[in-house]
C-alpha cells in the first residue's frame, strides 16, 4: 500500500474536526456501547493453564526445532521457534509459524476414502473404515505380486525413517520404483558423485563464510534450511559480532536476496554458471588459485585450465552473461582473496533439479579458492549417526524385482545413478514403457500442483489403476486419489526429523504428538508395517517392528553407542563453532535417557568439527577431486573431452522466438509455499495487492516493456507458452528484465480450502521442463512466452 | 530496568532494515499471537486486518539498479507530548497512552467504532472491523485465551502484545521481584524474527540494547517530521529508504 503525505495530513485533519464536536452525543454512544457489547456471538477462547512442548517443524525440510504453546494441555494456540535449536535458535519462518493453520485447517482429511464414482469427483470420495481400506490395498497388493515392479511411490520427503520405510516395503515387495520428488539435491547428488566418487550433499559452513556467492540460490527466499539462512543472513549484517560477510547474487530477477545482496549481477537467463566458470578462469589464469589443493587434492586441473582459457575469457563470459569484464575480473580477484569465501549452487528455491554441470562450475569454484572442506567452504553434508536396521529380507519375487530397470531411469548409464529421475519416472508411466505401473503410492507430495509441467503427470494416471495418497490434507493429488489414507499431521505424530539441506554439522529432530491426533488417522509408519504383516512371506519378516516406535528406537540406538553429540539442553548453541576435529560430549548417559532429553527438548546435534579427512573425502579413481570426472567415464557416460568437465550447456526455452517473443520465468518467495500444503490464510494475507487481488495474481512485467506493449499497471492479459495459457494481471515493474516476465509458483490451487482455492493461476501448467538427454535432469527456469490483453 | 537511572520506562522497538530479510514471519506471528481474524479474500488492504503490516519500498529506479526492500509497520506508539494523535481524538477514551510504560492501548469493548482514531493514526496502525469475526469451527480451538476476540463494529491495532508485558510482571510478582530484567517482556514478532532483525526494550533506559541502537547514525523513524515521536525506530544504510520515510510510507 502507497499513501503519501498529503493523505496522511488529510487524514488527521478529518481526525481532529471531531473532537471539536459537542461531547455529549459521545458520552451517549460510550454507554450504549458498553450496555450492547455483550460480545456472546463471538468465539470465547477455552481457558486453563498454558505448556510448552517442544517438537520438530516438518512443514518444509527445514529441520526447525519448534515450540507449541498448549492451554488446559489439549489446545494448540501458538507455534513458535525453539530457541534452545541450533538450526533456527528461536527464530521461526512464516510457514513454520502458520503450523496450527494446518492441524485445525477445513482441508483435513478425517477418515479414509475410496473413490466410488469417476475418478476426480471429490463428492465421491466416500469415508471407510480403516479395516476396510487396509484391506483393499492388502487385496490389491497381493493380486498384483507376480508385477510387483508395477507398484510405484513417490515421495516428497526425502529423509528420515518414514520415507525408508516406504523404500524398504518397494524393496520387500519386489519394485526397484520408490522415486523422490525432483529437487536440486538430486543434480547435486550426482555431481558430488561425478567430481568426489560418493553419493551425498553439500553441507555450507556459512556461519563462518566471509563471502558468499550465491548462483541463482533464492537465499532468503526458502533455498537451503529457509530460517537458517534467516539467522545467517541476519549475522552476515551484524554490525556488533564482527560476522560481517559480504553477498554477492547473481540471479535475473529483482529478488529480495538481489535487492538484500550487497551486489547483484543481473545475468542473462540461464547462464548464472558461465559466470562461475568466467570467474574460475580469472583466478586461474592470474594464478590466485590455492595451489596445495590443486596439486595434492585434484584431479584434471589442466584440462580444466585449457577449457577455461578457451572457452570462458572475461570476453566471452561477457558476451554469455551480461556481466562487464572489468566487474568479472574484479570479483574473481575479491573472491579468491577474500578467506573464508563460498558459493552456493542450486536455482531458487531448490526445487529445481537444474543441470549437473551448473552444479560442477560452482563446486569447481570453491575447489579453485580452496574451500572445500574447509570451515568457512562447502563440505560433504555430514551423516547423522543412526544404527541400522536388519537387511531387508528378500524371497523369490523381491529378488527378481531388483533386477528389473527402474521407470525413473531413461537409458543404461543412468541405471547406475544414486539420483531420482523424476521426469523419466513421468514419461515411462506415461508410455508404459518398460513396463506398466499398476499402482501409484504418493507421500508427502502433491505431484498434480508441485510438478514444473505438469501435464504429463496428470495424463500418465490415466494408466494406471490404482491412485493411493497418503495425505492429511485434501490436495490436487489427492483429489486425483482412488484411495486415501490420511496420515496424522506432523504436529500429532512421531517422526524423525534429520539435518536439512545445505546443513554444515548434523541434527537429529525429534518431532513427537503434541496432542492426541484430531482424528482417526494412522502413523504412516505404522500403516506400513501393518501392511507387510498382512502380506506376510519375505515382505512381513521385512518389517520385525511390532509398531513405528520400535522401528524408529532401533535406529536411535546409534546415537546412544555414538560417544559424541548432545541433545539441545540449553540456548545459544553453535555448533559450526567446533573447530576441526572437535567433538561434542554426549549429556546423556544411556539409550533411555538419550531418549526421554529427545522427547524434552525434540533435537541432537553435534559439531561441525567433523571435515572428512583429506584421504578418504574422495572416492573417485584419481582418490582425489575430479576437475576431470573419471567417474563419468567409467559408468560410461560418453561424449567429447568437454563432457567430463565442468562446463556451461546453452538451454534453449522451449517456443519459437518469432511467436513467443518474451521468456516466462517462474519465482519463488517465501510468503507462498510451494508445497506439498497449500498457502495457509495468515500467509496469504500478506500478500501485497500487486501479487494477489481477489482471485486474479501478477506478472511482474519491466516498466518499458510494459508500455511498447500498451500495457498498463493491473490490466488483464493472457500469457501463451507452447504448452497452453493463462490469465492474469500484470504488474509493472523495474523487478523485471525487459525481455523477461516473472510469474509466482504456488499459487492456483483447486484443492485444499476456501482461503486458498482458486487463487491466482498454477504457473506450473505452461512451463516446459527440459530434461538433459545424458543424465535426465530437468530444467525449467525459462519458457518462451507472448503476452496479450484479454 | 536495571541500570536505568531515571526509573522511567518507555517501551520501545528498534527495526534493522539491513537485516530484516522480508519474510514477514513477524506479521505471522502477530496474528496467530492476538487472534487477528482473517476472511477468504483478504486483498482488499483498506479492508484487511494486520496489526503489523509489511510495506513495499522501492528505489524507484529501472532494472537493474532497481532495489526493494520491506518495511514492517506495528503500531509505533507515538510518545508524542502531551497525546499520541489517536487518543486525542477518541470520544470515548477507548485508547489512551499508559504513562507508566508509554504503551498505547485500545480496549476494544469501549470503542464505539466512530474511527476518528483511524483517521488520526498518521501511519495506517489501526483496523476497523467491518465484519465480525469468524473462523472455521476447528480453529476456534487455536485461539489464544490471552486477547479475546473482537466484534464488528470496533476497531482494533497492535498493543506491543501488552498480554505479555502482564503475563512477565506476573511472573516477577510470584518470584518477589518489583523489576523486569530485559528481555523478559518481548512482544511475538520480536521473538519470531528468524533474522533477529528486532529488538525491544525500554527506550529510556540508556543502557538498554534498543536505546543505543536508536542512537545509531543509521536510525530513522517514520514521516519524522510530523512530531509524533514513535517508538518504534528503524535502522536502514541505505540512503534511498531514509528518504521514503519521510514522504512516503
Ligand atoms: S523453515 Fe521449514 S522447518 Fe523451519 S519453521 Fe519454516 S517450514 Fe518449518
Ligand atoms: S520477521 Fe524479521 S526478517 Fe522477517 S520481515 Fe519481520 S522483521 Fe523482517
Ligand atoms: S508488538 Fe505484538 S501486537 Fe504489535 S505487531 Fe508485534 S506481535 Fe503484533
Amino acid at each position: 500500500m502507497k499513501l503519501d503525505r498529503r493523505a496522511f495530513v488529510k487524514l488527521i485533519a478529518g481526525g481532529v474536526g471531531g473532537t471539536l464536536l459537542s461531547p455529549l452525543p459521545w458520552k451517549m454512544a460510550d454507554d450504549t456501547a458498553i450496555w450492547s457489547q455483550n460480545w456472546f456471538w463471538r468465539p470465547s477462547p477455552e481457558r486453563g493453564s498454558a505448556t510448552l512442548v517442544n517438537t520438530a517443524c516438518q512443514l518444509c525440510p527445514g529441520g526447525c526445532g519448534i515450540r507449541v504453546r498448549l492451554i488446559a494441555k489439549k489446545n494448540a494456540v501458538r507455534i513458535d521457534g525453539n530457541p534452545n535449536h541450533p538450526v533456527n535458535q528461536g527464530g521461526i519462518c512464516p510457514l513454520g509459524a502458520s503450523g496450527l493453520q494446518y492441524l485445525y485447517g477445513p482441508s483435513r482429511i478425517e477418515t479414509p476414502l475410496k473413490q466410488t464414482g469417476q475418478r476426480g469427483d471429490v463428492t465421491t470420495l466416500k469415508p471407510i473404515s480403516w479395516d476396510e481400506a487396509l484391506d483393499i490395498l492388502a487385496t490389491k497388493l497381493r493380486a498384483m505380486r507376480q508385477k510387483a515392479r508395477g507398484l510405484v511411490c513417490v515421495s516428497g520427503k526425502r529423509q528420515g525413517t518414514v520415507p525408508e520405510l516406504f523404500a524398504r516395503f518397494l524393496h520387500a515387495y519386489g519394485s526397484p520404483n520408490y522415486v523422490l520428488m525432483p529437487a536440486a539435491a538430486d543434480a547435486e547428488s550426482l555431481g558430488m558423485f561425478f567430481s568426489q566418487g560418493q553419493s551425498g550433499l553439500p553441507g555450507y559452513d556459512l556461519e563462518n563464510a566471509k563471502m558468499i556467492i550465491s548462483f541463482g540460490s533464492s537465499y532468503i527466499e526458502g533455498w537451503g534450511a529457509p530460517a537458517r539462512m534467516q539467522l545467517a543472513f541476519g549475522n552476515w549484517r551484524s554490525n556488533t559480532k564482527g560476522n560481517r560477510a559480504r553477498i554477492v547474487q547473481v540471479e535475473t530477477r529483482g529478488s529480495l536476496s538481489s535487492s538484500k545482496a550487497d551486489d547483484w549481477l543481473a545475468v542473462t537467463p540461464g547462464t548464472e554458471a558461465a559466470l562461475a566458470l568466467g570467474l574460475a578462469q580469472v583466478i586461474v589464469s592470474e594464478g590466485y588459485y590455492d595451489r596445495s589443493f590443486v596439486n595434492q587434492y585434484s584431479y584434471g586441473f589442466d584440462e580444466f585450465k585449457r577449457l577455461l582459457q578457451r572457452n570462458y575469457t572475461p570476453e566471452k563470459v561477457a558476451a554469455i552473461t551480461g556481466v562487464t569484464r572489468e566487474k568479472i575480473s574484479a570479483l574473481a580477484r575479491e573472491f579468491s582473496q577474500t578467506k573464508p569465501a563460498v558459493a552456493l549452487s542450486g536455482w531458487g528455491q531448490g526445487r529445481m533439479q537444474g543441470s549437473v554441470y551448473d552444479f560442477l562450475a560452482v563446486q569447481s569454484l570453491n575447489g579453485l579458492v580452496g574451500s572445500l572442506n574447509k570451515p568457512g567452504g562447502v563440505t560433504k553434508k555430514p551423516s547423522v549417526p543412526l544404527a541400522p536396521w536388519p537387511e531387508v529380507v528378500l524371497d523369490a519375487i523381491s529378488l527378481e524385482g531388483e533386477k528389473e530397470p527402474r521407470l525413473d531411469v531413461g537409458n543404461e548409464v543412468q541405471s547406475s545413478f544414486p539420483t531420482s529421475l523424476f521426469y523419466n519416472l513421468v514419461k515411462n508411466m506415461n508410455q508404459g514403457k518398460p513396463y506398466s505401473t499398476q499402482m501409484l503410492w504418493v507421500y508427502e507430495a502433491n505431484p498434480a500442483h508441485d510438478l514444473a509441467d505438469v501435464e504429463p503427470f496428470i495424463e500418465a494416471l490415466s494408466n494406471i489403476e490404482t491412485v493411493v495418497s497418503f495425505s492429511s490434507f485434501m490436495d490436487e493429488t489427492t483429489q486425483l486419489a482412488d484411495l486415501v489414507l490420511p496420515g496424522p499431521t506432523y504436529l500429532e505424530r512421531l517422526e524423525d526429523v534429520l539435518t536439512p539441506p545445505g546443513l554444515q554439522y548434523p541434527v537429529f529432530g525429534l518431532s513427537t504428538p503434541v496432542l492426541m491426533p484430531r482424528f482417526a488417522t494412522i502413523h504412516p509408519g505404522d500403516m506400513l508395517i501393518r501392511l507387510a504383516k498382512s502380506l506376510g512371506g519375505g515382505v512381513a519378516s521385512s518389517f520385525p517392528w511390532s509398531d513405528y516406535e520400535s522401528a524408529l528406537k532401533q535406529r536411535v540406538e546409534g546415537l546412544a553407542q555414538k560417544a559424541s553429540g548432545r541433545v539441545a539442553d540449553e540456548p545459544g548453541v553453535e555448533p559450526w563453532k567446533g573447530g576441526q576435529g572437535s567433538k561434542l560430549a554426549p549429556n546423556y548417559e544411556s539409550f533411555d535417557d538419550l531418549w526421554d532429553k529427545l522427547v524434552e527438548y525434540g533435537c541432537w546435534f553435534d559439531t561441525s568439527g567433523n571435515m572428512p579427512a583429506w584421504d578418504s573425502a574422495f572416492k573417485t579413481p584419481s582418490g582425489k577431486f575430479e576437475f576431470y570426472s573419471q567417474k563419468m567415464r567409467q559408468i560410461g557416460i560418453r561424449g567429447n573431452d568437454i563432457t567430463y568437465l565442468p562446463h556451461f550447456e546453452e538451454v534453449e526455452p522451449a517456443g519459437d522466438p518469432g511467436d513467443y517473443p518474451l521468456l516466462l520465468m517462474p519465482y519463488e518467495t517465501l510468503i507462498i509455499t510451494n508445497g506439498p500444503v497449500a498457502n495457509p490464510p495468515f500467509m496469504t494475507k500478506m500478500l501485497f495487492d500487486f501479487q494477489l487481488k481477489g482471485n486474479d495474481c501478477f506478472v511482474d512485467i519491466n516498466t518499458k516493456t510494459a508500455a511498447n506493449l500498451g500495457l498498463k499497471e493491473g490490466d488483464r492479459v493472457t500469457v501463451q507458452t507452447e504448452r497452453g495459457s493463462l490469465e492474469v494481471r500484470v504488474h509493472v515493474s523495474g523487478n523485471a528484465r525487459p525481455d523477461v516476465i516473472f510469474i509466482p509458483t504456488g499459487l492456483g490451487h483447486s484443492g485444499f480450502d476456501p482461503y486458498i482455492k482458486g487463487k491466482g493461476v498454477n504457473a506450473n501448467a505452461i512451463l516446459v521442463a527440459q530434461q538433459d538427454k545424458t543424465t535426465g535432469l530437468a530444467s525449467w527456469w525459462g519458457t518462451r512466452v507472448k503476452i496479450y490483453k484479454v | 530496568m536495571s541500570g536505568n537511572e531515571s526509573g522511567k520506562i518507555r517501551y520501545g522497538m528498534v527495526i534493522d532494515l539491513d537485516k530484516c530479510t522480508g519474510c514477514m514471519t513477524c506479521a505471522v506471528a502477530c496474528q496467530q499471537e492476538n487472534n487477528v481474524p482473517f476472511r477468504e479474500d483478504e486483498t482488499k488492504k483498506v479492508r484487511s486486518i494486520t496489526w503489523l503490516e509489511v510495506f513495499y519500498l522501492d528505489n524507484g529506479k529501472p532494472y537493474p539498479e532497481h532495489r526493494k526492500a520491506y518495511l514492517p509497520r506495528p503500531c509505533l506508539q507515538c510518545d508524542a507530548d502531551p497525546h499520541p494523535p489517536c487518543t486525542f481524538v477518541c470520544p470515548v477514551n477507548a485508547t489512551q497512552r499508559d504513562e507508566e510504560t508509554g504503551l498505547v492501548a485500545h480496549i476494544p469493548v469501549r470503542c464505539i467504532g466512530c474511527r476518528y482514531c483511524i483517521s488520526a493514526c498518521s501511519y495506517h496502525a489501526r483496523y476497523f472491523n467491518w465484519w465480525d469475526p469468524k473462523w472455521p469451527k476447528a480453529m476456534e480451538e487455536m485461539l489464544t485465551p490471552d486477547v479475546s476476540t473482537r466484534m464488528r463494529g470496533v476497531v482494533e491495532k497492535c498493543t506491543f502484545c501488552v498480554h505479555r508485558l502482564q503475563l512477565a510482571k506476573d511472573k516477577a510478582f510470584v518470584e518477589g521481584r518489583q523489576e523486569l530484567e530485559e528481555g523478559e517482556y518481548v512482544p511475538a514478532c520480536v521473538e519470531a524474527c528468524p533474522a533477529k532483525a528486532m529488538y525491544f526494550g525500554n527506550l529510556a533506559d540508556s543502557h538498554s540494547e534498543v536505546a543505543k541502537l536508536a542512537k545509531s547514525p543509521e536510525a530513522f523513524r517514520l514521516l519524522e517530521k510530523l512530531g509524533t515521536e514513535p517508538k518504534v525506530i528503524y535502522l536502514s544504510s541505505q540512503e534511498w529508504i531514509h528518504k521514503l520515510a519521510d514522504n512516503v510510507v
